[in-house]
């Protein structure tokens, strides 16, 4: 009797008595907690709990620095498409915004005229694109000229040229015969000899001209006697008045 | 209905006989070339006959030979340009040109006679040359002599010279503005 009880299989082992209470506790706490979490909740005030948070001394644990070491900053610049941006930029709005007199004149020039690379700066614009873009003309009719060369110190600028390298690479020559300097001068020579002529013969005439008067008063011949000439000469004027 | 301007004369003053006054500046001009070419020719004749004579010579040291020699060349100097150009380069210079009483081109024989002639005009005090302010024809008394006359060869007709202009005798002598 005993062998046959030992080969039957065990059945499954009922629950205890304190299964049967931890279950029935669980029960209890979850609708307990059902019951009471809606009041508690809305009896909470959360704005009163924030503003017990210190929000500064959690800030001041977190480490910054290392949290932007770890962000790969070229990636993310490489996946924008700086050309689609720029061309969303409405250049002509912004320029009209900007106000440049009083930028340029928290701008130390001279300074910055020393630390930029002009060569390198030029390469990599396409002043083409930017010049098609921009309204010059009222963007030039806004700068103060006067006041931004009146801070531009040409003293320096000037001292900073090498004039003999400039003097250098200038072709006289060239210049020289371009300009026909020698036919300049014949020219001028000339017009100087003509003036001058002109100058002594008109004086020459007009005192005539009084003298004429004088002595046609002296001799009572009236002041109007017209001064003459041979018939042949003045034959074709008067034809041709 | 007619403007002033329309209907003024032509003003013009070449053909017109010439004044004293430019001509006797011509003269001057012409006695100043005369004088500084004839100093540089003298420098020339004095260092070609000191290099042939083998000894100094200098024109100061001769005279006559100069007064002669500076005669010769203003009758050079004269005769020729007037036969060449009708105008001596002093005439030039004040835009005058010798031509024949009856206005044609001075030839080579009455060009000779009126430089032959010229020195006849200083004769009494000037009087041949103060003929020119006493003719109406402006002659003085070479020219009379030579048969010839000096003329403004010179365009006169810019506008500082306008008011030198004299309406010819007769119908065109412009109508007074305000008249109807």
């Amino acid at each position: 009797m005993a062998r046959g009880r030992r080969g039957r299989r065990r059945p499954p082992p009922r629950p205890g008595l304190l299964d049967s209470i931890l279950g029935g506790a669980s029960d209890i706490v979850q609708s307990v907690a059902n019951g009471v979490a809606p009041g508690v909740v809305d009896a909470l005030d959360v704005n009163n709990v924030v503003q017990r948070v210190d929000v500064q001394a959690v800030v001041n644990k977190i480490d910054i620095e290392t949290m932007v070491d770890r962000v790969d900053v070229n990636a993310i610049v490489a996946k924008v498409d700086i050309e689609t941006v720029v061309d969303r930029v409405d250049i002509q709005s912004v320029v009209e915004r900007v106000d440049l007199n009083a930028v340029l004149e928290k701008v130390d020039l001279d300074s910055l005229l020393e630390r930029v690379d002009v060569d390198r700066l030029m390469a990599r614009i396409d002043l083409d694109t930017l010049l098609e873009r921009a309204d010059l003309d009222a963007l030039i009719a806004r700068l103060d000229l006067d006041a931004i060369i009146g801070r531009i110190d040409l003293d320096r600028i000037v001292a900073k040229l090498d004039v003999n390298t400039v003097v250098e690479r200038i072709d006289l020559n060239a210049i020289l015969e371009r300009t026909e300097v020698g036919s300049l001068i014949a020219r001028s020579g000339t017009a100087v000899a003509a003036r001058t002529a002109d100058m002594m013969r008109g004086h020459s005439v007009g005192i005539d001209d009084t003298l004429h008067k004088v002595v046609n008063r002296l001799l009572r011949r009236g002041r109007s006697v017209a001064v003459g000439g041979p018939a042949a000469l003045l034959a074709p004027q008067g034809e041709a008045s | 209905m007619t403007t002033v301007e329309a209907e003024s004369p032509q003003v013009d003053l070449r053909g017109h006989y010439a004044g004293f006054v430019s001509r006797f500046v011509a003269f001057l001009i012409d006695v100043v070339i005369i004088a500084i070419t004839f100093a540089i020719g003298g420098r020339v004749i004095e260092f070609v006959f000191s290099a042939v004579g083998g000894h100094r010579f200098a024109l100061s040291d001769a005279a006559l030979t100069s007064r002669i020699l500076v005669i010769v060349w203003a009758f050079i100097y004269s005769a020729y340009s007037l036969s060449a150009a009708g105008h001596t380069p002093g005439m030039a210079m004040l835009g005058l040109r010798a031509v024949r009483r009856d206005g044609s081109v001075l030839r080579s024989g009455h060009s000779i006679v009126r430089v032959l002639v010229f020195p006849l005009s200083f004769l009494l005090l000037g009087f041949g040359f103060l003929m020119i302010l006493l003719r109406r024809d402006r002659r003085a008394l070479h020219d009379v002599l030579a048969s010839t006359a000096v003329v403004y060869a010179w365009d006169a007709h810019g506008t500082h010279l306008r008011f030198l202009a004299r309406p010819h005798p007769g119908p065109t002598r412009p109508p007074s503005p305000s008249a109807p």
